[in-house]
C-alpha cells in the first residue's frame, strides 16, 4: 500500500503544477482581456462581446482553481487560537476528520448538484448568452466540478502525505 | 419542538465549534451545513432538493462581473508590495518626516490612507508598515506601544477607504438582500445598491476616521519619551523631491482608479483592471533584478488569497441555503421585526452581533453569513441599505483591531516580534474607542454615508 502511494506522489505533483498553471493563466488572461475591453470601450467606443466573455470565464477559472491551489499552499483561512498550541498529531486528527467527514460531503454536494447542468450544457452545446460571445459555455459549468473534485484529491493527498512515517511536511499555518 | 427547529438550533453552534477546531474555515462553514442537511433529511426535516439551488448560486458567484474586481484589486496591492514600490513610499515618507514624532506619526497616517486606497488588503499594509516604518517611529522616540497602535489602526483603513475588497463583497450581499426585501414588499423596480454607491458612501466616514486618528495623534497624551525628540534628533532638512517622486505615480494611479469609479465613468471591475495593469507597468518600469520573481510571487499571493476568499464565499452560500431550508430566515425575521424598540433596536442588535462575531471570524465570513440572514428584515423595517452597509463596514474594520483574534494584531506581531502581545493589545485600545466613536457618529448622522452616493 505504502509503495503504491509513493508511486502516486509524482502524479500528485504534476496535477498540483497543472492547477497552479491554469489558475495563473486565469489571472493573467482575466487581467489582459479586461484591460483590452476597457481600452476598446473608452478609447474606441466599441464593445467586444467575446472578449468580455473571455475576461469573465477566466475569472471563473481563477476562482475555482484557486481553491485547490490555496489548499496545497495551506493558504485557506483558519482560526488557529487553539490550533497554535496543538501538537502535530492533534492537528492531523482535526484535518483528517474535517476532510473525511465534512469536506468530502460538501464537495460531493457541489459536484452532484452541478453535474446535470454541466451535462445539459455540454449536450446542447450551450454558448454565451451574449450575441457575439464565446461558444462552449459548458466549460464554465464544468469549473466548479473540476475545482472541488481537485480540491478533494489534493486534501486527501495531503492527508496521506502527512500520515506517512517519513513525512516532513507538517502543514501548519505560519 | 419540531425536528427542523432542533437542527436549526444545532447548526450555528456546530459551525462555530468546527471553526474553533482550527480546520480550514471554509470546510467548517460549508461542510457542517451539508452534514446537518443530510442528517435532517434522514429524519424528514430537510428537503435535499433545496440543494439543487447550488449550481445557480455558484454561477452567480463565478459570473458576477463586480466580484471580478476582487482578484484585480488584490493583485494591485500584491504588486505594490512585492515590487518594492510601497516600500519606497514608506521609506521616503519616514525620511522626510524624521525628527518630529508628531509629524512622523501624521505622515505615517496619511501614507496609510493612500496605501489603503491602493491595496484594500489589511495584511500587506501592516506588515510593510511594521517592518519599514516602525524602526523610524521608534528612532524618533515614539514609545513602542504608541507606535504599535498607530501601525495596526492605520493598516486597517484599507478596509473602509475605497476601493476595498471588503466594500466590494459587502455590496454584493447588501444589493442581493435589498432587492430581495423590495421584491417581497412588491417593489419590482427598486433602485439597486451598487459597489460604486458603497465606494462613494464610505469616503466621508473613512476620512472621519482618519481625522479622528489625527486628532488623537496631535491632541492625545504625550508620553515622556515623545517629548524628547527634538532634543535627541536633529531635524534633517529633506529635499521635497526626495519624497514626492516615489509618491507621485502611485498616488496618481489611486486618484485615477477611485476617481473613474466615483465619477461614474468606469465600473469597479474596469477601474480595477486598469489599476492592476498600471501597478504592473510601474513595477516593470522600476525594473530591478528580481522583477519577474516579484511579479510571480505577487501572482501566487493573489491566487492564494482569491482561493481563500472565494472558498468562504461559496461555503457561506451553502450555509445560507441550509439555514433557509430549515426556516432560519423566518426565525431571524420574526426576532428582528418583533424586537421591542423597533428598527433602531434591531439594527443595534445586528451591529452588536457583528461586533462580537468580529472577535472570532474574518470579515468575509461575517459578510456572507450575517448580511443575507439579517439584512432583508432590517431593510423591510425601513433601514437605508447604504447607511447599513457603511455601518457594517466600520464595525468590521474595528474587528481587525479587537483582541484576541484581530487580524491586524496577528500581522503586526508576526512582523514585529519585539513588541509583546499584551503591549499591542493595550496600544490599540484608544483606536478601538476612536473607531466606535466614528461608528456612533455615522449612526447618528446617516448623511455622512448617504450624501455622496445621492450626488452620483
Amino acid at each position: 500500500m505504502t509503495t503504491f502511494l509513493t508511486k502516486l506522489a509524482p502524479f500528485v505533483r504534476l496535477v498540483r503544477f497543472l492547477i497552479l498553471s491554469l489558475a495563473f493563466l486565469g489571472l493573467a488572461v482575466c487581467l489582459g482581456a479586461q484591460v483590452v475591453v476597457v481600452v476598446m470601450r473608452y478609447g474606441f467606443s466599441s464593445g467586444i462581446p467575446w472578449l468580455s466573455d473571455l475576461a469573465g470565464w477566466s475569472f471563473a477559472t481563477l476562482v475555482m482553481l484557486a481553491i485547490p491551489v490555496a489548499l496545497t499552499l495551506d493558504g485557506h483561512v483558519r482560526i488557529d487560537i487553539f490550533r497554535e498550541r496543538q501538537a502535530a498529531g492533534a492537528r492531523f486528527r482535526t484535518d483528517a476528520i474535517a476532510t473525511l467527514l465534512l469536506f468530502v460531503p460538501m464537495a460531493a454536494a457541489i459536484v452532484i448538484t452541478c453535474f446535470p447542468q454541466f451535462l445539459a450544457a455540454f449536450v446542447q452545446g450551450e454558448a454565451s448568452s451574449q450575441a457575439g460571445g464565446l461558444p462552449g459555455h459548458w466549460i464554465v459549468r464544468f469549473l466548479p466540478i473540476a475545482g472541488f473534485a481537485l480540491a478533494v484529491v489534493m486534501a486527501l493527498a495531503q492527508l496521506v502525505d502527512r500520515a506517512m512515517p517519513h513525512s516532513k511536511t507538517d502543514e501548519t499555518r505560519k | 419542538m419540531s425536528g427542523q427547529a432542533i437542527f436549526l438550533l444545532i447548526l450555528l453552534p456546530a459551525v462555530m465549534a468546527a471553526l474553533l477546531s482550527g480546520m480550514n474555515a471554509f470546510v467548517a462553514i460549508g461542510g457542517v451545513p451539508v452534514l446537518i442537511a443530510l442528517l435532517a433529511s434522514a429524519t424528514g426535516s430537510f428537503d435535499l432538493a433545496l440543494l439543487n439551488a447550488v449550481p445557480a448560486r455558484l454561477t452567480g458567484i463565478m459570473e458576477n462581473t463586480v466580484l471580478t474586481a476582487v482578484p484585480l484589486f488584490v493583485l494591485m496591492g500584491a504588486v505594490l508590495e512585492r515590487s518594492g514600490i510601497a516600500t519606497a513610499m514608506i521609506e521616503a515618507m519616514t525620511r522626510a518626516a524624521s525628527g518630529s514624532a508628531r509629524k512622523l506619526s501624521l505622515s505615517i497616517l496619511a501614507l496609510s490612507a493612500i496605501l489603503a486606497a491602493a491595496t484594500g488588503v489589511v495584511g500587506a499594509t501592516i506588515v510593510m508598515l511594521a517592518t519599514i516604518a516602525l524602526p523610524g517611529l521608534l528612532a524618533a522616540g515614539i514609545s513602542k506601544s504608541r507606535a504599535a497602535g498607530l501601525v495596526c489602526a492605520s493598516g486597517t483603513l484599507g478596509q473602509i477607504i475605497p476601493p476595498s475588497v471588503l466594500l466590494l463583497l459587502l455590496s454584493d450581499q447588501v444589493s442581493n438582500a435589498w432587492l430581495q426585501s423590495q421584491r417581497q414588499s412588491g417593489n419590482f423596480a427598486a433602485d439597486p445598491v451598487t459597489a460604486s454607491d458603497l465606494f462613494a458612501a464610505a469616503i466621508i466616514p473613512g476620512l472621519v476616521l482618519v481625522a479622528l486618528y489625527a486628532i488623537w495623534l496631535v491632541a492625545g497624551p504625550v508620553s515622556r519619551s515623545d517629548e524628547n525628540i527634538s532634543a535627541n534628533q536633529s531635524t534633517t532638512a529633506t529635499n521635497p523631491s526626495s519624497w514626492i517622486v516615489p509618491m507621485l505615480l502611485p498616488v496618481l494611479l489611486v486618484v485615477m482608479v477611485l476617481g473613474s469609479i466615483l465619477a461614474g465613468i468606469a465600473t469597479p471591475t474596469e477601474a480595477a483592471s486598469i489599476g492592476a495593469f498600471g501597478t504592473v507597468l510601474m513595477a516593470v518600469l522600476r525594473g530591478g533584478q528580481s522583477l519577474w520573481n516579484a511579479l510571480w510571487l505577487a501572482a501566487i499571493d493573489t491566487i492564494r488569497l482569491t482561493g481563500a476568499i472565494f472558498a468562504i464565499v461559496i461555503a457561506a452560500s451553502l450555509l445560507s441555503l441550509v439555514f433557509r431550508g430549515l426556516d432560519g430566515d423566518l426565525a431571524v425575521d420574526a426576532l428582528l421585526l418583533h424586537l421591542p424598540g423597533g428598527q433602531i433596536a434591531a439594527l443595534a442588535l445586528v451591529m452588536l452581533v457583528i461586533f462580537v462575531l468580529g472577535f472570532f471570524l474574518e470579515f468575509v465570513e461575517i459578510i456572507y453569513i450575517v448580511v443575507p440572514v439579517a439584512a432583508p428584515a432590517l431593510f423591510a423595517a425601513g433601514v437605508d441599505p447604504v447607511w447599513f452597509a457603511v455601518l457594517v463596514a466600520m464595525n468590521l474594520q474595528t474587528s481587525f483591531l479587537t483582541p484576541p483574534f484581530g487580524l491586524s494584531l496577528f500581522y503586526f506581531r508576526s512582523a514585529a516580534p519585539q513588541v509583546a502581545t499584551l503591549e499591542i493589545w493595550r496600544s490599540v485600545a484608544p483606536y478601538i474607542l476612536l473607531q466606535l466613536a466614528g461608528l456612533a457618529l455615522v449612526a447618528a448622522v446617516p448623511a455622512l454615508a448617504t450624501f455622496l452616493p445621492s450626488q452620483l
